[in-house]
């Protein structure tokens, strides 16, 4: 099925919250963050692998598998992420890819050393509610394209504040990047014509906590996991959208205001 | 037994390089200027031991007894302070609650922002605020303040450690400076537009600044 087979007409159709009442495939999401708390009672069972990824002071990258059951979450910054997705998405599982802590700020080398596995991995769908600095950008770049060729669309966070950039990967153009529109219904999500293409409201959004329990946060990077989650509905939806089909399909549910 | 004057000055000198004096009261000006700013409560300036891998409390502001008793205190890097101090970005929060129907409803708790100081690619430290008053609760604008103080308190240490010369070398984890920012006039910019509706912290603001500016190499001329 592509958009010029009637799929965008249909698609628009129905608003894309609405897909979630329906017969939906199961999503495997690529969580990169801080770990996830797959104990924690909204994501249990829903966590299917687990991997750490930590730099040592030289950037060489140590990597370790974990039990996906378990809490592997040291800020609850993942568990967070994941819960947003999960809350919008039924059809959602998640691979959680720790590449946050363990070391100061990881120097950006455990981070480069998780997308690379977690584009490689059998994750349909990538969230990066994180922000590197440009130095990275020639090596993400590269990754994005296998990604971008592969067909797993990568949905990341603007930099909460853009000093100096957008932050990346949400500026490259393979992602669906997002910034924080404020507060506002979960739904009511925005396209707009700039280098981060879409936004949502990530003001106080109600989160799982890790190690039970839950909070509210606030940032891009809650605001990107529920653009996700409406990316992950829509891949259940309509199997095998290549990444372009689904930002001109999020474009046209704006646009359509369906969004 | 040191009181927290001795444990702030102690820690200030290994972790930031800073010995008591102007810029010592410029970070405590950001932190009031910031929680005022904000309209919060409470507030703390951490800072980041690289060895341990922990933050510790130098600073506090709006409450006296919380100074004595946090001042020297390790935080773990697993709260809100550690993942700005993690991810580099301003971070903005609430604490946990059972459910979600609570959590949604938490205007009657606290709210806290923590955002990070950075040198460079190099975290010194956190600054924080906290609200106590169920009518508070942070936005993203006072998120994007906070980012603001904290690259200014940033500053503040990087433009100290520059005046003292890098030849002489640093202590304990305390950072090394790098060469002036272009961005840094930005960074200023930006707090005297986000302040302009507040005649108060405008001269909050113009006061700190000032003190930042004495302690630029070359001074007002520049």
């Amino acid at each position: 099925m592509s958009l010029a087979g009637g799929l965008l007409q249909r698609a628009l159709a129905v608003p894309i919250e609405e897909l979630a009442k329906g017969e939906l495939a199961p999503v495997i999401v690529g969580i990169l963050d801080s770990g996830i708390d797959g104990s924690h009672p909204d994501l249990a069972g829903r966590v299917t692998s687990a991997a750490i990824f930590e730099a040592d002071a030289e950037g060489n990258v140590a990597v370790r598998d974990a039990d996906p059951g378990e809490n592997n979450d040291l800020y609850g910054h993942g568990t967070g992420v994941a819960s947003i997705i999960a809350r919008i998405a039924p059809n959602t599982l998640f691979s959680d890819f720790r590449v946050l802590g363990g070391n100061n700020r990881g120097s950006g080398e455990a981070l480069i050393a998780g997308f690379e596995a977690a584009v490689a991995s059998a994750a349909a769908l990538l969230n990066m509610s994180l922000a590197a600095s440009e130095k990275h950008v020639p090596r993400m770049n590269v990754i994005c394209e296998k990604a971008y060729r592969k067909g797993v669309p990568i949905v990341a966070a603007r930099r909460n504040m853009p000093f100096q950039d957008e932050g990346f990967p949400a500026a490259l153009i393979p992602c669906v990047g997002v910034d924080n529109e404020g507060e506002g219904p979960e739904g009511d999500w925005l396209y707009r014509n700039d280098v981060i293409e879409y936004s949502a409201h990530g003001v106080n959004v109600p989160v799982a906590a890790h190690g039970g329990g839950y909070t509210t946060m606030t940032g891009t990077s809650f605001a990107t996991p529920i653009m996700c989650g409406f990316v992950a509905l829509l891949l259940g939806a309509y199997p095998g959208l290549r990444p372009f089909e689904v930002k001109a399909l999020l474009k046209a549910a704006a646009a359509e205001g369906a969004g | 037994m040191a009181d927290a004057e001795e444990i702030r000055a102690g820690l200030m000198e290994r972790y930031l390089g800073l010995a008591p004096g102007l810029e010592d009261q410029a970070l405590s000006l950001i932190v009031e200027t910031g929680v005022r700013a904000v309209g919060g409560d409470e507030g703390s300036l951490l800072v980041y031991n690289p060895e341990a891998n922990d933050l510790t409390f130098v600073m506090t502001y709006g409450n006296p007894e919380a100074e004595r008793m946090l001042v020297g205190t390790q935080v773990p890097m697993g709260s809100l302070a550690g993942l700005a101090a993690e991810t580099g970005q301003v971070q903005i929060g609430a604490p946990r609650y059972k459910d979600t129907t609570l959590a949604e409803a938490a205007g009657s708790v606290q709210s806290v922002i923590s955002a990070p100081m950075m040198i460079g690619d190099r975290l010194i430290g956190v600054i924080t605020a906290i609200s106590n008053r169920p009518e508070k609760r942070f936005t993203e604008a006072d998120g994007q303040l906070y980012a603001c103080l904290a690259t200014v308190a940033a500053l503040v240490v990087n433009q100290a450690l520059l005046l003292r010369g890098q030849g002489e070398g640093t202590t304990g984890g305390a950072p090394a400076a790098l060469a002036p920012d272009p961005a840094a006039q930005d960074v200023l910019d930006r707090v005297g537009r986000l302040l302009q509706r507040d005649s108060a912290t405008v001269r909050q603001l113009s006061r700190m600044l000032e003190a930042v500016e004495a302690m630029v190499p070359g001074g007002a001329a520049q």
